[in-house]
């Protein structure tokens, strides 16, 4: 009888090792039935896909070096899910569930998210205390709306004035996993999170955008040329070897503008501003991931929206040379 | 009757032969295929002692957990849930039916199902071999794990051949299955049916209900039976209560169910106590069986799970029951 059985034991072998899988991949925390639950978080989705990724110790490593007080506990690592819910215009956004252990056993939260990174809602899926009755209130989860990483580090000192004393500790607990959630989806999902991001974009801020396309070698060696003659040999803040553009193209096909991903020098590790520059050649919108940068620099990039930045001599701060590589790069890819 | 059997023998040759075009049938590139799975190693030892017959006996499974979400660019279109595994028994009396005799092995499936919502407002359509619903088993994943709720002796197994539906909504979880009354084997035997449903409140509340219904038929085996079952989470501790009526082969029969249990923070450790309380009815007159269970599930880490219960039949018109059960599982 087990000779009989043996080609279907190959079968599943070979079709399984055929499959590039990482060690220990598990299914955790996953919803239960996705559908009801997308469904409440972003009312105008008709549909939704799954996207899964494995939450490794590299994944982890990030996590704790963005946030070192924050620790993964083992049913965290594995193959975890990422909800992407569309309607007819595109990505709404993303449904991510997390747990966190608590003094009432582990607490699961999914968690939507808008194309920004920036909390929209949560519902409990999990949680053995009726405690969360207090936390499922409009006036409490309003506090988190449209926050992201940053936004949510500095509400955990204001926490004790917009909660009972009874219900901190469960506050606490689903903030900390609300700002774990965010960290953990951009770090491990970062190809998605660009594509939704950049199409969102564009979507918003180009009213006649039908589709983008990332550019290639948007540093061409004649806008190398033009930018030393500009600036001269130093860079003003951009990478220019890890920056990106997209452009942004109509029906029609014709490019109606641009959309440069920057990677400013901070000292530290790089950081992404997004700029979107219109055939007007006026920089109309940016955008940041959020953790950087702080207050009085997104003031000073405030600044340059819709401002003419004619020549170097014309720059007042650091902020507007970078408006003007900008400008120079937007002006670049689109005559191109 | 109409009588069409396609033995084990013959089915993992279709199998084989379907899997790879319900597979590719669904027009998705190999990326996109690969790229949503979840998979794992299952591999467990379990060993019952028997004090009353001085008697050993154990069960040892080695199989493929496997789950896998088929999208295109926008939905996902499928979904795959495929527990397949290789069983041993030794020594072990009673064994489920699909056992020869007391030492014996098997491939043996337990979910081996498509999963497929039409639209995001719809409920989600299983076919293949799905769990049936009813009772506390609904809402506790209890395989592959010693502790147990009893399913098998209302429903006739833990899960069949079939069709099946479910919808979780914030406060209503409804799930119905219509199955074959074949257990392991497809096989079809015109007028054998088992129907299974659950209604109930939402999962995620402390204070959960629900109300189950059955009915089967399979070979000369009628059937009905109802129950309600409850779920109370407070703290770190829970209690579960599950009280079933209905009859088999026109014996009136009732049955209850309390579990009282407690685990750790991080919910690696449970320990629990369950009691059970039978009764039938038949022309000779009632029988009655009380039972007493305690447990431990421990999660040792993210591969490792031990698990101890031990069972006792205390005041039984039936004969004792006095056995302790062990099982060490590896999920890689």
């Amino acid at each position: 009888m087990a000779s009989n059985k043996i080609p279907v034991i190959v079968y599943f072998v070979t079709l399984l090792m055929s499959v590039s899988f990482e060690a220990s991949a598990r299914a955790f925390c996953a919803l239960r039935d996705p559908v009801a639950k997308i469904q409440s978080i972003f009312p105008t989705a008709t549909d939704f896909k799954s996207v899964v990724r494995t939450i490794n110790v590299k994944v982890r490593d990030k996590v704790q070096r963005q946030l070192p007080d924050v620790k993964l506990h083992f049913g965290e690592l594995g193959r975890h899910t990422l909800y992407i819910p569309h309607n007819e215009k595109g990505p709404l956004g993303y449904v991510h569930v997390r747990s966190e252990q608590s003094p009432w056993g582990l607490i699961e939260v999914a968690w939507g998210i808008d194309p920004q990174m920036r909390i929209l809602d949560f519902s409990f899926q999990r949680c053995r205390t009726n405690l969360r009755l207090k936390l499922e209130t409009p006036q409490f989860k309003f506090h988190f709306r449209k926050k992201g990483v940053k936004a949510l580090q500095n509400m955990m000192d204001k926490l004790p004035s917009m909660v009972t004393a009874d219900v901190l500790p469960l506050a606490e607990i689903v903030l900390l996993n609300g700002i774990k959630t965010l960290t953990i989806t951009a770090i491990a999902w970062a190809d998605i999170i660009e594509e939704v991001r950049i199409e969102y974009l564009a979507r918003t801020f180009f009213p006649k955008h039908y589709m983008f396309r990332q550019l290639t070698t948007p540093y061409s060696d004649a806008l190398n040329q033009k930018l030393m003659e500009t600036f001269g040999a130093e860079e003003v803040g951009i990478n220019r070897q890890a920056s990106q553009a997209y452009g942004v193209f109509d029906e029609e096909g014709k490019i109606i503008g641009v959309i440069v991903e920057g990677h400013i020098y901070t000292g530290d590790e790089d950081q992404k501003i997004y700029w979107g520059v219109g055939k007007d050649m006026n920089i109309k919108f940016w955008k940041s991931h959020d953790v950087w940068p702080p207050e009085e620099i997104s003031a000073e990039f405030d600044q340059i929206i819709g401002m003419q930045i004619k020549s170097a001599e014309q720059c007042q701060s650091k902020v507007e040379l970078i408006g003007l590589e900008v400008l120079l790069l937007s002006k670049h890819l689109m005559g191109r | 009757m109409l009588r069409k059997k396609f033995g084990m023998q013959n089915f993992f040759y279709r199998i084989h032969q379907i899997l790879p075009l319900v597979i590719f049938s669904f027009g998705v590139q190999a990326e996109s295929f690969h790229g949503n799975a979840k998979w794992r190693w299952d591999a467990s030892s379990r060993h019952q002692y028997d004090f009353e017959r001085d008697k050993n006996a154990a069960i040892h499974a080695f199989g493929i957990d496997y789950h896998n979400t088929i999208s295109d660019t926008k939905r996902d279109n499928l979904t795959a849930l495929l527990q397949l595994y290789y069983t041993r028994i030794d020594n072990l009396n009673p064994h489920p039916g699909f056992f020869e005799d007391d030492d014996d092995q098997e491939f043996t499936f337990r979910n081996f199902n498509l999963q497929w919502t039409p639209t995001i407002s719809s409920p989600t359509f299983k076919f293949g071999r799905t769990e049936l619903p009813f009772g506390i088993e609904t809402l506790e994943d209890t395989n592959g794990t010693i502790r147990d709720y009893g399913i098998g002796r209302k429903v006739g197994y833990k899960a069949d051949w079939g069709l099946g539906l479910f919808r979780l909504d914030e406060n209503l979880d409804i799930e119905a299955t219509w199955t074959l009354g074949s257990n392991q084997e497809i096989d079809y035997e015109d007028g054998n049916y088992v129907g299974a449903f659950r209604v109930g409140n939402g999962r995620q509340k402390t204070l959960i209900y629900g109300f189950s219904a059955t009915k089967r038929r399979v070979d000369k085996t009628v059937s009905q039976n109802f129950a309600l079952d409850l779920h109370w989470y407070f703290n770190l501790n829970r209690v579960l209560f599950e009280i079933s009526k209905g009859n088999k082969n026109a014996v009136t029969e009732m049955e209850t169910l309390l579990e009282v249990g407690r685990h750790s923070q991080d919910e690696t450790l449970y320990y629990y106590l369950q009691h059970w309380y039978a009764s039938q009815n038949p022309d000779a007159g009632r029988v009655k069986d009380n039972a007493l269970w305690a447990g431990v599930d421990w999660q040792v880490n993210r591969e490792v799970t031990l698990e101890a219960q031990y069972r006792r039949r205390f005041s039984s018109d039936k004969k004792d029951l006095n056995q302790i059960w062990l099982q060490i599982r590896f999920q890689l």
